[in-house]
């Protein structure tokens, strides 16, 4: 969205336009449920979560300063809310002892190029909650690993491992979809 | 494949992916987002509202054509007349005065079928000798102003003809004047109980007042950070808050300047989104306001006037009451709290007041205020909208 339009669109949900908040809703909240599907696997609290979300964004919304992208802005919001939800269902970001690592075959670019974007969600919901929560946060939101160990709870070195053990899960069901 | 490689391959094959949104999904998002708040009906433009219309009302008396208040055009103009008993007394202050007449006996004879009202300048009561009694300087006698009738048996009709002059009435003893040589003398109590009929005069300088205040404010204020064993947000639904006030003014002509206290009440409920808290704040506060009024104009016994104030509020209790659903109500159904910062505020004041007895008015005032941000960790209408309008109604009485 061109940011002159953005910026607008922000100012009438800051009005408490009706159309404008529909619209920026009907802009963002698919990219939103994708997202929170890749944290809870359950679609009921998927569209919870985006519900909860939108909320928060809509009666917020004078928080956002305008630095950064406003998509930027609403996804840490969806993140926070993935989170708290995940945390209420007691899942516990446990650290890891051990950086054991599975060993597999370095992954070919065909394989993930080749791949839909919804079989990738389908490996990426397999992994345990642990991993997949870490993975999401580091490879897809761009969380640095000190972040995730403050947002979770856990060591950074603890991220580090269980975002690689994430990785070599979805490296593995990569092998096995050759 | 490095992992660099890896995370850029992964993050662009999902960034755009979407998936479908529930039809319903919209209709429980928009349910739970404030009202609108269409432009009319937003508490500071009704406010603003309320001070125009007062403002017209005011000029429309001030500037009426007939009976001008402010400036009469002419010295002779008819401002305001009464009708009285014939036998009113009004008791004759002697204490500034000379006795101006020994008795009715005396009056009655020096004053014959002659103009019996008289126009004085406004420096009037210029005592040259004592024993004349008070000489007006300036005197004019117009004998078609002179408006002294017998209603009735018992009603005399006196008129004023200028704002500053001396009242006569020939039957009632109080005041002669002998129009046809230079010794006129006044009764200053007669002029100022007509010029207070009329509102033309002085008044008791100083008042008490007590008055209620409520605000049209409510709104939903959301997130505030709130750590209670994790990340969470209160949302604030606040109520009307009410002030009672006690004032006392101090007038000098049209200015004034007040002191008083005053004690707000205010409530809130607020909520966690997850339910780990749920409930109601109180919040108690006692204020000191001070302010300065300017009386803008007086009709008859309406006064209207503006006042420009500040106020410091202090916080005397707060209290958290959970509720059953919340989370922590078995632990902790009550918090209290007090919030230690000082609270100020500036005032902007619109009032109109009634006189429905004398010395007793009511009076109603569109409040436009400002509250500083106070830096505390409380949250209330008055931190999450600091510009807010109210409508004060109260008495007051003048001593």
């Amino acid at each position: 969205m061109h940011p002159d339009s953005e910026q607008k669109l922000v100012e009438a949900c800051l009005h408490h336009d009706c159309t404008a908040q529909r619209a920026l809703y009907n802009r963002y909240a698919p990219y939103m449920l994708s997202m929170a599907l890749r944290y809870v696997t359950d679609a009921d609290t998927a569209q919870d979560i985006v519900q909860e979300a939108f909320i928060k964004v809509f009666t917020s919304l004078n928080q956002y300063a305008g630095k950064g992208s406003l998509e930027g802005w609403i996804r840490r919001i969806l993140v926070n809310v993935a989170l708290e939800s995940l945390r209420r269902n007691n899942v516990h970001f446990d650290s890891i002892d051990s950086d054991e690592v599975l060993q597999i075959a370095e992954t070919n670019e065909s394989v993930i190029e080749r791949l839909s974007a919804d079989d990738l969600m389908e490996i990426i919901s397999t992994l345990p909650t642990g991993f997949r929560t870490v993975f999401n946060m580091y490879a897809i939101e761009g969380y640095s690993h000190k972040e995730i160990a403050q947002e979770l709870g856990i060591q950074e070195s603890s991220s580090r491992s269980q975002y690689l053990r994430a990785k070599s899960l979805i490296q593995k069901k990569l092998e096995e979809l050759k | 494949m490095n992992d660099n490689k890896f995370v850029k391959l992964i993050r662009e094959k999902l960034s755009g992916h979407k998936v479908a949104v529930p039809d319903d999904l919209w209709a429980k998002i928009s349910s739970q987002l404030p009202a609108t708040v269409v432009w009319y009906k937003r508490g500071y433009v009704r406010a603003i509202a309320a001070i125009v219309l007062l403002l017209l009302v005011v000029a429309s008396f001030v500037y009426r054509d007939c009976c001008t208040l402010v400036s009469p055009s002419s010295p002779h103009e008819v401002v305001a007349e009464e009708t009285i008993d014939a036998t009113e007394i009004i008791e004759i202050d002697n204490t500034d005065i000379s006795p101006v007449v020994a008795s009715q006996e005396e009056a009655n004879s020096k004053v014959e079928d002659t103009p019996i009202y008289v126009a004085a300048s406004s420096s009037c009561c210029d005592v040259d000798d004592a024993d004349d009694g008070i000489a007006v300087e300036e005197v004019v006698v117009e004998e078609e102003k002179a408006t002294h009738s017998l209603l009735a048996d018992n009603q005399e009709r006196v008129s004023i003809a200028d704002t500053s002059l001396a009242v006569v009435n020939a039957d009632a003893p109080l005041v002669a004047y002998d129009t046809q040589d230079e010794d006129i003398v006044f009764d200053d109590a007669a002029v100022e109980y007509i010029k207070h009929k009329h509102s033309l005069g002085s008044k008791p300088s100083q008042f008490f007042s007590f008055d209620a205040t409520t605000s049209g404010m409510r709104t939903v204020i959301t997130p505030f950070d709130y750590r209670c064993g994790g990340k969470g947000e209160l949302t604030f639904n606040h109520k009307m808050p009410l002030t009672v006030r006690a004032l006392f003014e101090k007038r000098f002509g049209r200015w004034g300047i007040g002191v008083g206290v005053s004690y707000t009440y205010m409530v809130s409920e607020y909520a966690m989104s997850n339910k780990v808290r749920v409930g109601t704040q109180q919040l108690h506060y006692v204020g000191i306001p001070i302010h300065a009024s300017f009386e803008i104009a007086r009709v008859n016994k309406f006064s209207f006037y503006t006042a420009l104030g500040a106020q410091m509020d202090i916080n005397t209790a707060g209290l958290h009451s959970e509720s059953p659903e919340s989370y922590i109500y078995e632990c902790k159904d009550e918090i209290p709290f007090r919030d230690e910062k000082l609270q100020f505020s500036a005032q902007l004041r619109l009032g109109a007041a009634f006189e429905v007895i004398e010395h007793f008015d009511i009076f109603v005032e569109p409040t436009l205020g400002y509250y500083f941000d106070s830096n505390s960790f409380v949250r209330n209408i008055w931190s999450d909208k600091p510009l807010n309008c109210s409508l004060g109604f109260g008495v007051r009485a003048w001593f």
